[in-house]
């Protein structure tokens, strides 16, 4: 089974409609040009669509960066 | 106390020396929050009960979040209702009883509802929502509650940001109170600059442009293009000032040790409503962000019972709309009682939701077939400026009424007024889009080399001059305006 981070690299890919980004654990909003407030809706919402989790908006908004991102979907995949 | 009048000079003299004189963290911290209290109280010392008590409120509720984890979700009601309801009473009792003395009139009974002719509390709209976001973070377990009652409230009260923000944020600010401060001569200068360069823009800025803006609305009969020329004028003074109140908040701040967050960043070079609004402030908006609208996109309860589910992609685009309209109807009446601020947050609504369809329906291969910025950007700020005359005109009947003029009608006095207008718009705009070309390209350049010392004084002595001379001259109205 492929990583988190080449999982969400897909996510991505297939929101920002864009198949030259590679994510790294210190991606931010800053280095996607599209990724903004709305934007950022779109993703997560198809981040737990394609993890099959939910998060709730203390998650959300307490991210800093991609590395965040796959800590917490590390941790909700291995409590499943 | 006003950061542009002379007390307040003379006040933050003497707070700077004492301050840097004291050299222990302990003590600078008890200082600033007995001068805080000054600033603030020098106004009227009643306001300081009311600070003092919305403050408490959230020391209280944080610590009872964390003490009585199964209680944690009412306290933070309590915290909510509390502030938010501080809010709505002084903000908008009066609105609403007059209203509602009108409607009861309007059916023909006899009106015995008063107003309480409250007047707002400076800064409780800004203080209310930092204290606020202190007991949300502390609820969603983001950040440690803290004990130690004088660092908190100097992070409530610190009177840089206390009037008119930015709106902190206790992870940037706090820690920063408690640790220990060091004198740092680079830090000074570039806290003075920085504050210096923000009364400039106020006092040479701003408050030149003002009169002239003020005219067109107050004046009966104006044309279509004074009303254009006024929005326009009101959009360049209208960031000047909330920039140069900021930079004056920063830039004394930083003097002091402290570095708060930036509000402002270039926000007329947005290519749409959502960069906008990243752009502008930064403070407030990434406040609405974090406490309402990823709330309304994410919560269990919103997902349970408001999501509309099989209907992709107009579910997620229904979805935005309707977490981008609660939060603008919220922008919308922070900003005031009247109906013209609901209308904005309304235009805000109605730009944000077109903008996500835009952004859903338009094939990307169209957005990269090339830059569409030079296009985008232009558009955006002819928003920004129609959004700016919803905001500034007295009442909505006379929105109505400026959209329906003939653009091209306008007597030669009127024509004569819009060029005045449009050109001291132009002259006030002019030094901030220099120093904003200036930040981009010299700066980086300069902050390396010697000439930095020299440049600066010279700066200074130049924005000091200026201001002196402005400060004398404001005020003076042009009397082609009247006609």
């Amino acid at each position: 089974m492929s990583s988190t981070i080449d999982r969400l690299t897909d996510v991505f890919r297939d929101v920002f409609e864009d198949d030259d980004i590679t994510l790294t654990r210190a991606t931010t909003a800053k280095d996607i040009a599209e990724w903004d407030s709305l934007m950022n809706v779109a993703l997560m919402l198809n981040v737990e669509q394609s993890f099959g989790v939910h998060f709730n908006s203390s998650e959300v908004s307490g991210l800093k960066d991609v590395g965040g991102l796959i800590d917490l979907l590390d941790a909700r995949m291995g409590a499943k | 106390m006003s950061f542009v009048e002379p007390t307040f000079l003379a006040f933050f003299v003497l707070v700077f020396a004492g301050y840097w004189l004291l050299n222990d963290r302990r003590w600078q911290n008890l200082l600033l929050l007995v001068v805080s209290f000054v600033f603030y109280g020098w106004i009227h010392p009643w306001l300081m009960v009311l600070l003092f008590a919305s403050a408490m409120l959230d020391y209280v509720a944080a610590r009872r979040i964390v003490e009585t984890p199964d209680r944690a979700n009412l306290w933070l009601g309590l915290s909510v209702v509390g502030n938010i309801g501080a809010l709505a009473f002084f903000k908008y009792f009066d609105f609403f009883i007059e209203g509602f003395g009108s409607a009861l009139q309007s059916i023909g009974l006899q009106n015995d509802v008063h107003a309480l002719g409250l007047f707002l509390p400076l800064g409780l709209s800004f203080y209310t929502f930092q204290t606020m976001s202190y007991t949300i973070d502390v609820w969603r377990k983001q950040l440690d509650m803290r004990t130690d009652v004088v660092d908190y409230l100097v992070y409530v009260c610190f009177f840089p940001q206390l009037v008119a923000g930015p709106v902190e944020r206790a992870a940037n600010v706090l820690p920063q109170f408690e640790r220990p401060r060091t004198f740092n001569q680079s830090m000074v200068r570039s806290g003075l600059s920085l504050a210096l360069w923000g009364a400039f823009k106020k006092v040479v800025l701003a408050d030149t442009l003002a009169p002239y803006v003020d005219l067109v609305f107050v004046t009966k009969e104006p044309s279509a293009a004074m009303i254009w020329a006024g929005a326009l004028g009101f959009t360049v003074q209208v960031l000047a000032d909330f920039s140069g109140y900021t930079d004056i908040a920063r830039g004394t701040a930083r003097m002091l040790g402290i570095e708060l967050m930036d509000n402002f960043d270039h926000p007329y070079l947005a290519a749409s409503p959502m960069e906008f609004w990243q752009r502008w402030h930064i403070s407030f908006s990434t406040w609405l962000r974090d406490y309402l609208y990823l709330p309304l996109s994410f919560s269990p309860w919103v997902r349970k019972y408001l999501t509309i589910p099989g209907t992709e992609p107009w579910g997620y685009l229904a979805h935005t709309s309707r977490a981008l309209f609660i939060t603008m109807l919220a922008s919308g009446l922070w900003h005031g009682s009247t109906v013209n601020y609901v209308a904005w947050g309304m235009y805000y609504w109605a730009l944000g939701s077109a903008y996500a369809y835009a952004q859903a329906k338009i094939p990307k291969r169209v957005k990269r077939k090339r830059n569409w910025r030079p296009f985008t950007v232009p558009l955006m700020f002819a928003f920004t400026v129609t959004g700016m005359l919803i905001f500034r005109v007295p009442s909505l009947g006379r929105l109505g009424g400026f959209l329906t003029l003939n653009p091209l009608a306008g007597t030669q006095d009127q024509w004569i007024a819009t060029t005045v207008l449009l050109s001291v718009t132009l002259a006030v705009a002019l030094p901030s889009v220099l120093a904003m070309l200036a930040s981009f390209y010299v700066l980086p350049k300069l902050e390396r080399s010697p000439y930095l010392l020299p440049v600066q004084t010279t700066l200074w002595t130049a924005a000091s001059i200026a201001m002196f001379i402005f400060a004398r001259g404001a005020g003076a109205d042009f009397v082609y305006f009247q006609f």
